[in-house]
This record gives structure tokens, C-alpha cells and sequence, in this order.
């Protein structure tokens, strides 16, 4: 195909025979799914039987970089990965920022697509479009960072980038993360399947040309759009340059921040050591992903306690939120320990957090008994046994391999009413946004592809928002579904384009011209809005195929218990609380603006509008 | 005594843009590899600098040089490479102390900062303000 903006090739890498090959990537295929994302769906759903066993040998991943990854576009470096997810069972994906997304490009390829299972550890080494499975047995068992070290200094390369996974992954945790850095692509346990397949990491260099159609209106574009645009957008001031550690206080004040494992949405009593003025006292400095102008990351060292010196990129909110408020731990200095801990194990951060808050709360009502866990006093607040409880979950020892199954598989083997505890949606542990103070939010969580992930739709709630048809008004349901099938769509477009969300702070959170633009003046393929957005439409209806396909209808998009029978018991939104009622409003006008029948099952014509007749 | 384009570490957040606005400048497509600015990045919690040409008063790839490709103007104090006369055996890119010289991986060529005619692009590109156009007088 005509190389701009895409590198034209797939590599195909088939880990039981030991064999790569490279693939075309075709005009026919850019122009239906743009790549990355929909390129990831229509591989797996045409290549993987339903029912499939997600860490067996029959699961495929999908390691892409979208079309406008790599140019100097800002808020478009995501490194996007894709499979069966051993945690929910479903199409899974998860994205990370910083650097790997754009060296696969510069490597020669828009995706790399894993299959089988090697009988032996190894890593797989892409050079300037050179494939080679190497060894990895010297580096299975060591952490995230010591490994990419390794690997980097064995491919005498320093400026390789690698995705990699850690002990945890290794150990089939099923909320293991992987890591391209010290970014994670965490969610949904993709690290685990990594672990099934014997793949310690993919590392990739190159010196190709990633081309762009109009290199003259890309400058232009430049001049008056993100660079123009930035002072005063707010981005200067908010979390996309601070970092999202900003978010504790506000979510704090708004009374909507996951807190004692969602049984409150305050923290007034302690929470102030977990606000960004704490944070402050360990910054180091501010990073920032490829190509991007905002400068989320921050690096934090732990200036004092008995962690002193630990150094990590982060914490970020949700991290905050998980190892902090959930598990009642004030402490900054301890979440950036963890932090660390989970970076280098290999783990995602929400799921660590919200399994520690189950566990606990299991403890707390006598679930979990005196002999399950060892000496371990796994009490709320009890940061040192949080520590090592991180290590036994990625190691799978003693109660860590139980809490290693994540929180609904966890609660079914405990039984006796764990369930109640355990705070996910379709297997996914919930990030820290409210589902009763924020019902779209609360719908998002319920229809997820993922099952409860703040990626799919998002939470836009706290203020009013035109774009969106949103008045402000954050505990009413009528009118959520609408807007979150504006934002899935969104969501999902930007994610086949490679977008980091955060982007939504420039260009807004519903598919605009300003979309458009980009991607026509990097590909020349000369899209319409109407025509993004049928993409967007089209990747979000095949995600939910493949989920329908694994037995998912209305009956499963659901949420925990606690958030209907429990209201909010303090702060300003004291009271609110899901209903069932509220629910199915929701679902019937989120199916309806996608076209799906009253069981959120898509309808045939409307697959033959998608293209997608045949699938 | 030259101009040069000054980097300054602490307020660097690695973004390399600067590397991608170069190789838009001088190739006209996006890639590292074909920058004259080169972000170098010491840990994976990325303590970076920018290693770039600083035009030197005693350039030693000059001096390396054994086809006299490199010259420093007397006026502006630039050195640049004579792209003709380069047979990009590399001996420059050894002898540089700021590891500011490179070879373009398509041409073979050495190719360092040409700054950009006077009006670095990287320089203009860099939101966090790590770069600057000026200092006079270096090594």
C-alpha cells in the first residue's frame, strides 16, 4: 500500500515453530479499521475460536501502533496491545505511553501479531525490519527494568525500547501488566498471557522514515493547533501537566474517590497525605511520552521512612486511589513504594489495590481466615503487610496465589459471601471513579468491553459539557447513555488512530474534524467525519461481537452489589446510589445509539450497515 | 565564535520532539534516526540531555577528518560537512567529545547541527523551553 503514515507491514511471529513472516497491511483493511485497535479486533475475532482458554496456546496477541504514531503529533505515542484476557475472559486490550509504539514504526512495522506457545523462555528482537527469536532463559525471573536493561545492552542498542513483562507475568498473575519503560499497558492481565507464551519481551530499533501525505499542511496544522493552543487550554495548568497525582483532592472535594474498598467516596480523615502537595515534597522532575507537549508523568522519590529513595515514575491517581484510599493507606511515600513494587513485578496497579481492599475486607468480616494468611495482619491501613502481600501475589505464594486469581475468581473460591466484596465488572477490578455519583460512569463500567475500565466510555461528569448534550447533573441517568455512546465511539476511533485520551483535553471527547484532519493530512486517505466515525462505530460494535460470541448479552452488564444496595454514606453526594432502574434506562439508550436490540446484542442490518455482515 | 543551539537538562522532559522537528526539517519525514539533535536518556526513570553540535573553536572531527570533509567557517563559526567529499568512514563520529556527530543512515554521510540557517527548528518546537538558540564560544 501506499507508505504514508503506515509502514505497510504486519509481523507475524509464530512462537511454537519458531518462525516469523511479514504481511501486507491493505488500503481496503487501513480504511475499515485505521489500524492499531480495529486492526487488532478484526484479527482476533476472525482468528480465535469462542471459548478458547486465554492462557493456552490457542490465545493471539496484537502489538500495534496506530497510523499517526510516530510523526510529531502530540498525544499520539500509545503502545496498544490486544487478546483474550485470562481475567475476564473476553477481548481485552490496554495501552501504554512512551516510547515503544513509535520505535516499531521506525522498525518497519504498524503491528506485530504473537501466536503458539515457545517451549522454552525467549524474547523476540525486531531490527530495522530484521526478526529474531532469541533466548531469554538468562532473564526470566528478573524484574521489568533489570530485564529491558539486559536486553538492551545485548542488543547493543541504548536507544531500543522494549515491552516487557516481570515475575508476575511469568507467574500467570491474571492481573499482570507489561510494561514498555516504566509505562504500563496493565489492564486485563495481558501479561499473563505473554507469561503462557514463554515471551519475556519484544524489543524493537530502526532508522525507517515514518512519511506523512502533506507534509506542508502538517506544519500548518502544527502552528495553529496544538502548539497554538496549549497555553491557556488548561493544559498547562491541570493533570496533563502535573500529572494526574493532582486528582486525589479534587475527587476528594467532589466527594466521588474510591475509598475502604468503595464503602466510602471520602477520605476526610487522612486522605490530604495522598494530595499532590505531598507529592510535591519527592518530585524530581516531569517527563513527558514521545512527540507530546503535556508532561503527566512526573518522577517522585520517596523523600523520608523507611522507603526513602525509592524512585518511580508516578504514582499516578488510579494507583493513588487503589494502594491509597481502597485500602485505606495515607501514606504517599508507602503507594510510591508499591508503585515501584508493581512496575517492576509486572503488575497492574488497580487490580493489586482493589484485590488488597477485597482481601481485606474479607479478613475484616472473617473470610479469609488466621490459617490462610500466615502471619500476615492484612488489615486496612496495614502498609507493610500490603508490601508483602504485592510480592506474594506476583511470586503466587501462600495468599498471594489465591489474590493472584483476581477479585471475582478469588471470591468464588473463597464462597461464603465474598463476592459482595469484590469490587469488578465482568472480572475487571474498578478504577477510581464512581459508579453511584457519576451514572455515566456507572454505565460505562456495566457495558465496558473490558468490564469495569475508564477507557471505553469515560467519566465527563463533573462539569457541563455541550459537546457531549451533557447539562452537569451528575447522579441522573436519563440521557447517560446517549452521551457514552458519543464517547465509545470516540474512544474507539482514537484508539485504532493511536491517541492517548488524554487528548481529549485539546480536541474533545466526540469524534470532530479536528480528528479528521490529522489523520487525512498523515495518511492521505481522504476520510470524512461520518466516515471516522462509522469507524469508530464499526471497531466498537466488533469488540462487543467478540463478547456476545463468549456468552455476554444485557444479563451481564451488570455492576457489584454493593453500589445497589449501598448508597453513599457522607459528603456531597451523600445518598446517591445505583438503581436497577437507573441501569436499564442506561442500557436501552446506550444499545439503542449503537444500533444493538434490547438483549445489547448487535442486529443483523446493523451489521450489514458496519460492513460487517460475515463476521 | 559561533551560535549554537544550548540545551538545558533540568527543564528537558525527553519528549524528542526536538529530534522529530530536525529530520521534518532537513528530510522532510519523521525519524530519530535522521535527526542532528540526539536526546540521550540515562535510566528508565530518564535523567535525558540533548547531545547537539556545539561548534566547537577547535573542532576535533575536523581534525579526525582524513578527507578534509569538515570545515568551520571563520565568519560564522560554523562547521559543517561537505556531503560530496564524505565517505562516512565514521572517524568523526569517534572523535566528537558531545557525541554530536552521527552518519545518516540512508546517505552514509556524517551529518551534525546545521542549525537550521539560522533559525533552529527544534529549537522553536520545544515547549518546555530545554532549548535555546545562542551562547557564543564552546570547547
Amino acid at each position: 500500500m501506499g507508505k504514508k503514515g503506515y509502514m505497510g507491514k504486519i509481523l507475524r511471529v509464530d512462537l511454537t515453530a519458531g518462525s516469523t513472516e511479514v504481511e501486507e497491511l491493505s488500503d481496503e483493511l487501513a480504511r475499515k479499521f485505521v489500524g492499531a485497535n480495529g486492526l487488532a479486533i478484526h484479527t482476533l475475532y476472525r482468528e480465535l475460536r469462542p471459548g478458547i482458554d486465554p492462557l493456552g496456546k490457542e490465545n493471539k496477541m496484537v502489538f500495534a501502533a496506530g497510523p499517526l504514531v510516530g510523526t510529531i503529533l502530540p498525544f499520539i505515542s500509545r503502545t496498544y496491545v490486544a487478546a483474550k484476557s485470562p481475567l475476564t475472559g473476553l477481548f481485552a486490550d490496554a495501552t501504554a505511553g512512551g516510547f515503544w509504539a513509535p520505535e516499531l514504526k521506525y522498525a518497519g512495522y504498524d503491528a506485530v501479531v504473537i501466536e503458539g506457545v515457545s517451549d522454552r523462555p525467549v524474547y523476540l528482537w525486531i531490527n530495522d525490519g530484521k526478526a529474531e527469536i532469541r533466548e531469554a532463559g538468562h532473564i526470566w525471573g528478573k524484574k521489568t527494568g533489570e530485564a529491558q536493561e539486559v536486553i538492551h545492552r545485548e542488543v547493543g542498542q541504548r536507544r531500543a525500547q522494549s515491552v516487557c513483562i516481570g515475575p508476575a507475568g511469568e507467574n500467570l498473575v491474571r492481573y499482570a501488566g507489561i510494561l514498555a519503560g516504566v509505562h504500563a499497558a496493565a489492564r486485563c492481565g495481558l501479561g499473563a498471557v505473554m507469561g503462557s507464551k514463554r515471551l519475556k519481551a519484544i524489543t524493537v530499533k530502526g532508522s525507517q522514515d515514518v512519511e506523512v501525505a502533506d507534509m506542508e499542511g502538517l506544519k500548518e496544522w502544527l502552528e495553529r493547533n496544538p502548539y497554538a493552543r496549549f497555553p491557556g487550554s488548561g493544559l498547562d495548568k491541570g493533570y496533563s501537566s502535573r500529572g494526574t497525582v493532582m486528582l486525589p483532592e479534587l475527587f476528594q472535594n467532589f466527594g466521588l474517590w474510591g475509598t475502604d474498598n468503595w464503602r466510602r467516596e471520602t477520605y476526610d480523615e487522612s486522605g490530604e497525605g495522598l494530595f499532590h502537595s505531598t507529592w510535591l515534597k519527592g518530585e524530581v522532575k516531569r517527563n513527558s511520552c514521545f512527540a507530546c507537549i503535556a508532561t503527566c508523568p512526573g518522577v517522585y522519590r520517596v523523600p523520608d521512612g523507611p522507603y526513602k529513595a525509592t524512585v518511580t515514575e508516578g504514582p499516578e491517581y488510579e494507583t493513588v486511589y487503589a494502594l491509597g484510599s481502597m485500602c485505606l493507606n495515607p501514606d504517599m511515600r508507602a503507594v510510591a513504594k508499591m508503585d515501584r513494587m508493581c512496575d517492576d513485578y509486572g503488575l497492574d496497579t488497580i487490580s493489586t489495590g482493589v484485590t488488597l481492599a477485597f482481601a481485606m475486607e474479607c479478613v475484616e468480616k472473617g473470610i479469609i481466615t488466621r490459617d490462610q494468611l500466615h502471619g500476615l495482619d492484612l488489615r486496612f491501613g496495614n502498609v507493610e503487610a500490603m508490601v508483602q502481600t504485592i510480592e506474594k501475589i506476583a511470586l503466587r505464594e501462600g495468599i498471594g496465589d489465591l489474590l493472584a486469581e483476581g477479585t471475582r475468581i478469588a471470591a468464588r473460591k473463597l464462597d461464603r459471601g465474598a463476592e459482595y466484596f469484590a469490587i469488578n465488572t465482568k472480572g475487571l477490578e474498578h478504577p477510581g471513579h464512581s459508579t453511584r455519583g457519576t451514572k455515566g460512569m456507572g454505565l460505562g463500567f456495566a457495558v465496558g468491553t473490558r468490564g469495569a475500565h475508564h477507557h471505553d466510555g469515560r467519566d465527563f461528569e463533573y462539569a457541563p459539557n455541550p459537546l457531549i448534550d451533557y447539562d452537569g447533573d451528575r447522579e441522573r441517568a436519563r440521557g447517560k447513555g446517549v452521551m457514552q455512546g458519543i464517547i465509545t465511539r470516540w474512544t474507539a476511533a482514537a484508539d485504532c488512530m493511536g491517541f492517548c485520551h488524554f487528548a481529549e483535553k485539546l480536541y474533545g471527547n466526540r469524534l470532530q474534524q479536528e480528528h479528521v484532519d490529522m489523520l487525512n493530512l498523515v495518511t492521505g486517505l481522504g476520510f470524512t467525519l461520518d466516515e471516522l466515525i462509522g469507524v469508530g462505530e464499526r471497531v466498537y460494535t466488533l469488540e462487543r461481537l467478540f463478547q456476545v460470541r463468549e456468552g455476554i448479552d444485557r444479563s451481564k452488564d451488570r455492576l457489584p452489589e454493593r453500589f445497589f444496595r449501598e448508597a453513599i454514606p457522607g459528603g456531597p453526594h451523600k445518598g446517591a446510589i445505583m438503581t436497577r432502574e437507573e441501569l436499564d434506562l442506561m442500557l436501552d439508550e446506550f444499545y439503542e445509539s449503537h444500533g444493538w436490540d434490547r438483549r445489547g446484542i448487535p442486529t443483523p442490518e446493523r451489521l450489514k450497515e458496519l460492513g460487517l455482515d460475515g463476521y | 565564535m559561533a551560535r549554537f543551539v544550548r540545551s538545558y537538562p533540568e527543564r528537558c522532559t525527553g519528549c524528542r520532539v526536538c529530534e522529530l522537528a530536525c529530520s521534518m526539517a532537513h528530510d522532510g519525514v519523521f525519524n530519530p534516526e535522521k535527526a542532528r539533535i540526539t536526546i540521550h536518556t540515562r535510566s528508565l526513570e530518564r535523567m535525558e540531555r540533548a547531545l547537539v553540535c556545539v561548534h566547537c573553536d577547535k573542532p576535533r572531527c575536523m581534525d579526525a577528518c582524513p578527507v578534509d570533509a569538515i570545515s568551520k567557517d571563520p565568519t560564522s563559526g560554523l562547521v559543517s560537512v561537505d556531503g560530496e567529499a564524505c565517505t562516512g568512514c565514521g572517524e568523526c563520529v569517534e572523535a566528537c567529545p558531545f557525541d554530536a556527530m552521527k552518519l545518516h543512515p540512508e546517505t552514509g554521510k556524517a551529518i551534525n547541527c546545521d542549525l537550521c540557517g539560522g533559525d533552529p527548528l527544534c529549537v522553536s518546537y520545544c515547549r518546555p523551553g530545554a532549548l535555546e538558540f545562542g551562547g557564543t564560544g564552546h570547547g
